[in-house]
């Protein structure tokens, strides 16, 4: 058999081809090097020579349209056809390598803590889940039915100590060395979600319109009141609560129908992976891990540059804010971080600069005519 | 192309910067995944093979070349690394695929599928065809459509000469081609 290839020399010149003819220039297209760079690369150096290309004839100017579509085509197949590996499980993978290079091992505890705690305004949480994995793609069933998300945000703690983290709703989390938690980036459906692996502390901010769940291997804990703190310890997953109570399902269960585990103070919600059932008991020890809530719990500012305010935002919510900084130059603003929801920081921000936020999927835009 | 901050990441984890590594794992994690997925469909396999890979650029840091293409001795060691962990199983060894880039088997897979209208139904087609190509062919598709890759550098990776590559490439275009239905088809 024979096969065609048309090597590093220009496709064609000619017009009115029959159609196995075109075939065979798109394919030409399609495996000169030049071609697929020009598609592909924002910045190739042959972007001119194929616009000239295709200005000299309408053909070319068809052959090559037909071929970057092909080529944009079989990328998408590419992406959405492709057998997918999960964010959880290649962090797992990092969470290996890191073990291996770093000098000092330390063994995992056997026995890891969940909290929940509340204040009267808050409920403090903390949860702990013994396997590493969340089981993020195997939710199933009513109980682990999330809301489709637009963009979700990972945080993860790759450092040696609890890390205190801010969620957008005005929840407070302090993640433990090793944990991970993601949620949607303006946790502004519904429900509040957040999925958890690792051991986290969590101080969550009241809105009973809102519930708030979190997902984990093999439960699901829905926060009911404001009052309550929790502990979840065990060989597997538990929530143990200090006081206030929180709904405990398995994985699965349909929330609105199923019989939770109210699990209620100084009691302790285990979860069974041998029998895949919820025991509930006593328990009387200390979070230390609630410890790195009472660090930094906010930020105070007075009479600032707006521009550090937007950019401590930034690193507290891990989320992108996006507006013209000669603009607000001349904004200065007194204001405490932390404590409110990141839309109620935005309220008091744009309305001390006369100025007006957005949100989409990408981040927040801030739009303004500045202070001057 | 492979932007210029991989590089500099690669220099400082050179250096024994451990978040550069972190970088460049995250940069790179998923595309080994699925370039390891053209070679072999075991999952457990690229995954322990990817670990290895880091750790081993790791302990080698300083040994290492610089390099301004990350991505392609990425590929480059995975490739290797599978190759050896899989060469007695379905894994092409390197002297079968000396053998196959010489000849000149007919291998593309022969797809029936009714008559399409919609671009979505030309994208549903291509995604089965394009799994239902031979290995070897996927994996240039792959490199060369998805990562802008040159058939200079394709041969260099699949041990292939840059003849064999582009007869490779032909026949995956003529099978995946075979069944696509052209925008708008010219008179």
């Amino acid at each position: 058999m024979s096969i065609y290839v048309r090597k590093r020399t220009l496709p064609y010149i000619d017009i009115a081809i029959p159609m196995d003819q075109q075939e065979e220039k798109i394919h030409a297209l399609l495996l000169d090097n030049r071609f697929v760079d020009w598609v592909m690369n924002p910045q190739s150096p042959y972007a001119g020579y194929w616009l000239e290309w295709a200005a000299r004839d309408a053909e070319h100017a068809w052959l090559l349209e037909e071929a970057k579509h092909f080529l944009l085509e079989m990328r998408l197949a590419e992406e959405e056809g492709q057998q997918d590996i999960s964010d959880v499980q290649l962090e797992q993978m990092l969470d290996h390598i890191r073990e291996e290079i770093t000098p000092v091992r330390k063994k995992k505890s056997p026995a890891k803590y969940w909290y929940m705690a509340a204040a009267v305004v808050t409920g403090i949480i903390a949860l702990t889940t013994f396997l590493l994995s969340t089981g993020e793609n195997t939710i199933t069933g009513a109980a682990g039915k999330k809301a489709d998300h637009t963009a979700d945000v990972i945080r993860y703690n790759g450092n040696k100590e609890d890390e205190l983290l801010f969620l957008p709703d005005g929840s407070k989390v302090v993640l433990a060395k090793g944990a991970r938690i993601s949620y949607n980036l303006l946790m502004n459906g519904s429900k509040r979600e957040v999925t958890l692996s690792g051991e986290a502390f969590f101080d969550v901010a009241k809105n009973p319109e809102q519930p708030f769940y979190i997902y984990t291997e093999n439960v699901v804990v829905k926060v009911l009141g404001t009052s309550f703190k929790v502990t979840a310890s065990g060989n597997q997953e538990s929530v143990a609560v200090k006081t206030g109570k929180v709904s405990v399902y398995l994985k699965g269960q349909d929330l609105e129908v199923s019989a939770a585990k109210i699990v209620l103070p100084q009691q302790v919600c285990r979860y069974s992976g041998l029998n895949k059932e919820l025991i509930t008991e006593t328990f009387t020890d200390k979070l230390p891990i609630a410890a790195g809530l009472e660090k930094v719990s906010s930020y105070s500012f007075e009479d600032a540059p707006l521009d550090s305010v937007i950019k401590t935002l930034e690193k507290m919510y891990a989320i992108p804010i996006q507006y013209n900084a000669d603009t607000f130059a001349g904004c200065f603003i007194t204001i405490s971080l932390g404590d409110e929801s990141l839309e109620e920081i935005l309220k008091v921000i744009t309305r001390t600069v006369d100025a007006s936020y957005s949100f989409s999927g990408y981040g927040i835009t801030l739009k303004g005519k500045g202070c001057r | 192309m492979i932007s210029s901050e991989h590089d500099i990441e690669w220099s400082r984890m050179k250096g024994g910067d451990p978040a550069a590594l972190e970088a460049i794992y995250r940069a790179h994690v998923r595309s080994l995944v699925r370039y390891g997925l053209k070679l072999t469909h075991d999952l457990d396999l690229i995954k322990d093979c990817i670990q290895d890979l880091f750790l081993e650029i790791w302990r080698n840091r300083e040994n290492l070349a610089d390099t301004s293409h990350p991505k392609f001795y990425l590929f480059r060691a995975l490739r290797n690394k599978l190759s050896k962990a899989h060469a007695r199983h379905s894994f092409i060894s390197e002297s079968e695929l000396r053998l196959a880039s010489d000849s000149l088997l007919e291998e593309y897979v022969e797809l029936t599928i009714t008559a399409r209208e919609t671009e979505a139904e030309n994208r549903q087609t291509l995604k089965q065809l394009l799994y239902k190509l031979p290995k070897r062919q996927q994996e240039a598709v792959y490199l060369r459509f998805y990562h802008n890759i040159s058939y200079e550098r394709i041969a260099e990776l699949m041990s292939m000469n840059y003849q064999s590559v582009l007869n490779l490439m032909q026949r995956a275009l003529k099978a995946l081609r075979k069944e696509y239905t052209p925008r708008s088809k010219k008179d």
